[in-house]
């Protein structure tokens, strides 16, 4: 039995559960457990020495431990959502119990959860992953200090990105000379992360149970997310030194799907590491590639055999 | 300058003020990143450079963050933001730092360790509105049973009606042991004690350099462990706490906060 925990409220969850219920003819049954449902009216409990004794309940799911064979597991922030502080309390302690649980289950989990905990820091993540892999990431500042923020825009000569600092949502800008210099004295309350702006395309990298999902987007725009009008998705070709990278990376973090950030720089063709997510939204990515990185993960879930890579998708490994 | 990074109430900001003004350092203790001017560099090789010093001027040679600090506590953007730049300045500051984060996150705990699979852990269970077995018929009775809540890690007294049985509308997590000695031990510095009649002694050698290598690379400076010795004298830590009270430590919270300043002033800290 593969069991899928998460959220209904999540595009991303909701996107390999349908892959897995699909894929049922690998011969295992789907179970999807809502957390939040749980936390309200489920029960279920689990001794690692042995999972055999233990049964989760909600609605009318049944899980008993002992039958689980694999785990798709996405456990975002959902306390903030609850309507009052028990329910917040009820949310927390079973999406707390569950992230570290699935750590002692001898079965393949998709993802185990904090693996990297680090990317809610994006310069200690920074830190981390350029020690871990030995790539190179943009020359950044995070600070406080007007004055030292005003003096890298200038050593960069004003070609500069800022952003939040955590793992909130904020949109990438770009440095403008004409609005921003006045706004600067506001980091004193809270600091803000300045980066060299990499002039060139961005290129996301999944690694799914060791295969190699690579896109290209070229976009008009600071930020790709914002998708406007010109923004053009392609597969795209990795170097191998970054494809063992990737796969190194996934493997040393026990994240079996990684999603991995670089920028290529137009001029001189280097490759600059972004970010890590060990809990990416990856739908968008598997569409375009015609579900090529779903069905990575569910072969990894089910035990089902590899089938031979389709031509143009397996792309890594390329110099 | 010590930088103490500490709460109003934290009860070892007072203790480790007085030892470290004592032996003639400075100490500013603060508890809102808003009180410091900072910027952290990541060159392109991922080479860190960090500057720091108070709204005053101060430079600090060294900082004991003892988790708590004003907005990092707010659970919003600005707290979130707060949060992750204190973890990058203690990450990436060049000086001794006592509860200095590593990939793993900014203060240990024993979920921390799960999470990295360390050796030398023990496992606790989960229970959400299911009995728990008063005596599980596969294991042996156990010595210590802790149960708190997995929300918080506070606490609770298991309720039913043998006193052992119990079920809850909330989930919790239960640690069990059947060692034969159970111990709660204090890292201070590059010194693990555990409580002794009014103060505390040293663990013996051979099994603080047992914990050493279950902790690594997360050995910290300050914590409270749990830790369950067998009769062979292997052990496994069973619970961490990144932010210990000084309450059983008696009259020896002298000497522990001497041991933690110890790291700090002679640049040990890991």
């Amino acid at each position: 039995m593969i069991l899928a925990l998460g959220s209904a409220a999540d595009d991303t969850f909701l996107h390999l559960l349908e892959r897995l219920r699909a894929a049922d003819g690998a011969g295992r049954r789907v179970a999807a457990v809502d957390v939040v449902h749980l936390a309200l009216a489920g029960s279920f409990r689990l001794d690692p020495r042995d999972p055999a004794s233990g049964t989760l309940r909600v609605g009318d799911v049944e899980v008993p431990w002992g039958e689980v064979s694999g785990v798709w597991v996405r456990l975002p922030e959902l306390a903030s959502g609850a309507p009052d502080d028990e329910g917040r309390r009820l949310v927390t302690g079973v999406r707390a119990a569950l992230a570290t649980a699935v750590h002692g289950l001898r079965v393949p989990v998709v993802n185990p959860p904090l693996v990297e905990p680090s990317n809610a820091s994006k310069v200690a993540h920074l830190l981390s992953l350029a020690r871990r892999t030995g790539l190179a990431v943009p020359e950044s500042c995070l600070t406080d200090e007007p004055d030292r923020a005003a003096a890298f825009v200038a050593e960069h000569g004003g070609d500069v990105i800022y952003k939040g600092a955590s793992s909130a949502k904020t949109w990438v800008r770009r440095w403008d000379p004409a609005r921003d210099p006045a706004r600067l004295p506001l980091i004193a309350d809270t600091p803000v992360l300045f980066q060299r702006r990499v002039d060139g395309p961005d290129v996301r990298v999944h690694v799914a149970a060791g295969d190699l999902h690579a896109e290209r987007i070229d976009c008009p725009a600071v930020d790709y997310r914002l998708a406007p009008p010109g923004t053009v998705f392609a597969p795209a070709q990795v170097p191998e030194r970054i494809a063992r990278a990737c796969r190194d990376l996934s493997a040393a973090l026990d994240a079996p799907l990684l999603g991995v950030d670089f920028k290529v720089e137009a001029a001189t063709g280097e490759w600059f590491l972004l970010e890590a997510n060990a809990m990416p939204c990856f739908e968008g990515y598997d569409r375009r590639a015609g579900g090529a990185i779903s069905a990575s993960l569910v072969r990894y879930l089910t035990g089902a055999p590899q089938r031979p890579a389709r031509p143009g998708r397996s792309t890594g490994g390329a110099d | 300058m010590l930088l103490l990074v500490a709460l109003d109430g934290d009860p070892w900001a007072p203790v480790l003020s007085r030892v470290a003004q004592e032996a003639g350092t400075e100490v500013r203790l603060v508890d809102d990143l808003r009180e410091l001017r900072f910027d952290v560099r990541v060159d392109r090789r991922g080479n860190p450079r960090c500057a720091v010093r108070t709204v005053r001027g101060d430079v600090p040679e060294g900082i004991v963050f003892r988790g708590g600090t004003v907005l990092a506590q707010d659970g919003g953007f600005g707290g979130s933001e707060h949060l992750a730049a204190w973890w990058a300045l203690l990450a990436a500051f060049d000086g001794p730092v006592v509860n200095r984060p590593t990939r793993h996150g900014p203060l240990l705990t024993v979920d921390r360790l799960r999470t990295r699979r360390a050796a030398g852990v023990g496992v606790s269970a989960w229970t959400l509105r299911e009995p728990w077995p008063a005596v599980p018929a596969s294991r042996a009775v156990p010595a210590v049973t802790v149960v708190r809540r997995a929300a918080d890690h506070r606490p609770v007294a298991p309720s039913g009606p043998d006193g052992c049985s119990f079920v809850a509308d909330e989930t919790l997590e239960v640690i069990e042991s059947t060692a034969a000695t159970v111990l709660w031990v204090l890292i201070a510095g590059e010194r693990f004690l555990v409580p002794a009649g009014k103060g505390t002694l040293d663990l013996p050698g051979e099994a603080a350099d047992r914990l050493r290598r279950i902790l690594e690379p997360d050995l910290p400076a300050l914590a409270r462990l749990v830790v369950e010795f067998d009769r062979e004298g292997d052990c496994r830590v069973l619970d961490a706490d990144p932010l210990p009270g000084t309450d059983l430590l008696g009259e020896a919270v002298q000497d522990a906060a001497s041991a933690v300043l110890a790291c700090v002033t002679r640049g040990a800290a890991p």
